[in-house]
């Protein structure tokens, strides 16, 4: 009998320490707690952290229904939440807007749990005030908003400024090479033909760079209808069959008729394989290029392969970065930007598609790329740019939005 | 009997580039640099067209076209604004002022010379936005 008492009194007191252990715990906790009735939704218990952090009373939460508290703004659909709650073992709200008692808006993150002591099934939420974290959060995207506008103006203006004075080159120029000026001779004609080319190269250039910065900031509308792909592969054909020719290359389309008419901005599909075909005459020096069609199941799927130099494979990361620019075996300058396969980049991933290479050294190369058949809605670049981590935070892109709006 | 062109522009090089092309076009070309000088020349020149840059120091440009507009004999002057990045507003100044077209520098040489073809030959007459 003695040995009973002892062991009921060791029990109690276990009991007993257990239960002031998680008393404590409840009420030092440093995020809010709030202990509903399962089946009623009636608020049991609250520790001193919510009643602080929500600003009622202890005795105004408990008895109440979670939905009676007056905290949630729109009270019908909170109800949704609570036959939520009790359904689910496991219920995260990441951002859930609150009311304090003084009208104070505020941020939380909600999570609840069900769970079952002494026959009661209860539910435990947990409320850890965000607002703060939300507000620096906002601060940051703001200011790398303000940053990237600031990049963008400043190449804006820059390619402005640069183009003006190269009108007044170019002017000068044709003036004095159209004979306005009184007869050239044709050694004179010979040198500011040459002067001419590059400032259309400079021109162009000018002209990428500045394109360049507007598709990675979004700015560039894309005019997305219904086009036959085989039909802009048989433009760039004619088009760069001069080009070909001049090296001697075999330039044949391969093209499959069954493929439906698909949605793609006709314009920047025609930039992309203009650049994927002029680089493949630019590094063949013999041999031929063939650009050919196939459609798949969501997709439809274009190709260019050549026969000239190919691509080492330390090469193929750089490939579609901007400015990089591969020599080949001779090293020789093979003229362009360094930005025609960055912008085919965008324009591709602009339109949800993908781009891709394969190549041997010596062999070739061969240059894919994928458009969707169907394109559910305009996708902006500032989601590449998060996909990319160019921008670290995925509300960037929100920020982007907002700003849309704004303007 | 010729055509005269006045070109209201600080920039040196670009007016003799301008002027050099129009000239072998078969139009009169005078030049002014500056706001105060665009006025008095205008006035006394009565051109057939004015070239005017709007970005000149200090934004002048639009207070010449209001000045060009205030005065009896320039009222009526068909006038092409070259602007620089285009904003909204100095469009809308522009319009408002009557300017028959307007570029943004740097502008096409091309389509600047037919547009000035078309104003002098009265196909093309206010720009409306």
């Amino acid at each position: 009998m003695i040995m009973r008492d002892i062991t009921d009194k060791r029990v109690e007191e276990m009991l007993r320490a257990s239960e002031t252990r998680y008393r404590r715990l409840f009420e030092t906790a440093k995020d809010g707690i709030l202990i509903l009735d399962a089946e009623t939704g009636m608020i049991v218990d609250v520790n001193p952290f919510l009643v602080e952090m929500l600003g009622f009373s202890h005795e105004k939460f408990l008895g109440k229904a979670i939905w009676e508290i007056g905290l949630f703004k729109d009270i019908a659909s909170n109800k949704d939440k609570f036959i939520e709650l009790q359904r689910q073992e496991y219920v995260r709200y990441e951002d859930l807007p609150l009311e304090t008692a003084n009208g104070r808006q505020i941020e939380v993150e909600f999570v609840s749990n069900v769970y079952t002591v002494d026959n009661q099934r209860v539910i435990q939420c947990n409320i850890r005030d965000i607002t703060e974290r939300k507000r620096k959060e906002k601060e940051i995207e703001e200011e790398l908003m303000e940053t990237m506008k600031m990049k963008s103006d400043f190449i804006s203006m820059v390619s402005h400024e640069l183009r003006s004075p190269l009108g007044v080159i170019k002017e000068g120029i044709n003036l004095v090479l159209e004979g306005s000026a009184g007869n050239i001779n044709n050694e004179q004609k010979d040198l500011l033909d040459t002067a001419k080319r590059n400032t259309d190269r400079l021109g162009r250039l000018i002209n990428n760079v500045l394109d360049f910065q507007k598709m990675e900031s979004g700015k560039i509308g894309f005019d997305i209808r219904e086009n036959d792909i085989n039909e802009v592969v048989l433009e760039v054909n004619k088009a760069m069959s001069l080009a070909a020719k001049e090296k001697d290359l075999d330039l044949a389309v391969d093209a499959d008729d069954s493929i439906p008419k698909t949605e793609f901005d006709r314009d920047k599909i025609i930039q992309v394989l203009t650049n994927l075909v002029s680089n493949a005459i630019k590094y063949t020096e013999k041999g031929s290029i063939t650009i050919s069609t196939k459609q798949e199941d969501n997709t439809v799927h274009v190709i260019v392969r050549d026969t000239g130099t190919g691509i080492k494979a330390e090469d193929m990361q750089k490939l579609f970065q901007a400015f990089e620019q591969l020599d080949g075996r001779t090293g020789k300058k093979r003229g362009g930007t360094g930005l025609g396969l960055a912008i085919s980049k965008e324009i591709i991933l602009a339109h949800k598609g993908k781009i891709w290479a394969e190549s041997k050294p010596g062999k070739g190369s061969t240059f894919h790329f994928t458009i969707p058949k169907k394109l559910e809605e305009k996708r902006k670049i500032g989601e590449i740019l998060v996909e990319e981590g160019k921008i670290s935070k995925e509300d960037v892109k929100k920020a982007l939005e907002k700003q849309e709006k704004r303007e | 009997m010729a055509k005269t062109i006045l070109i209201i522009d600080d920039d040196n090089d670009w007016v003799q580039m301008i002027s050099k092309r129009l000239r072998i076009n078969g139009y009169q070309v005078e030049a002014a640099f500056d706001a105060t000088q665009a006025v008095s020349q205008a006035i006394k020149l009565k051109p057939d067209l004015v070239l005017l840059d709007i970005r000149m120091p200090a934004g002048d440009g639009v207070g010449v076209l209001e000045k060009l507009r205030g005065n009896v004999n320039t009222f009526n002057v068909p006038v092409i604004a070259l602007t620089g990045i285009s904003d909204k507003q100095t469009i809308e100044a522009m319009a408002k002022l009557g300017a028959s077209w307007y570029f943004v520098k740097p502008a096409d040489m091309v389509e600047l010379l037919e547009k000035i073809e078309e104003v002098l030959t009265e196909k093309c007459t206010r720009f409306t936005i």
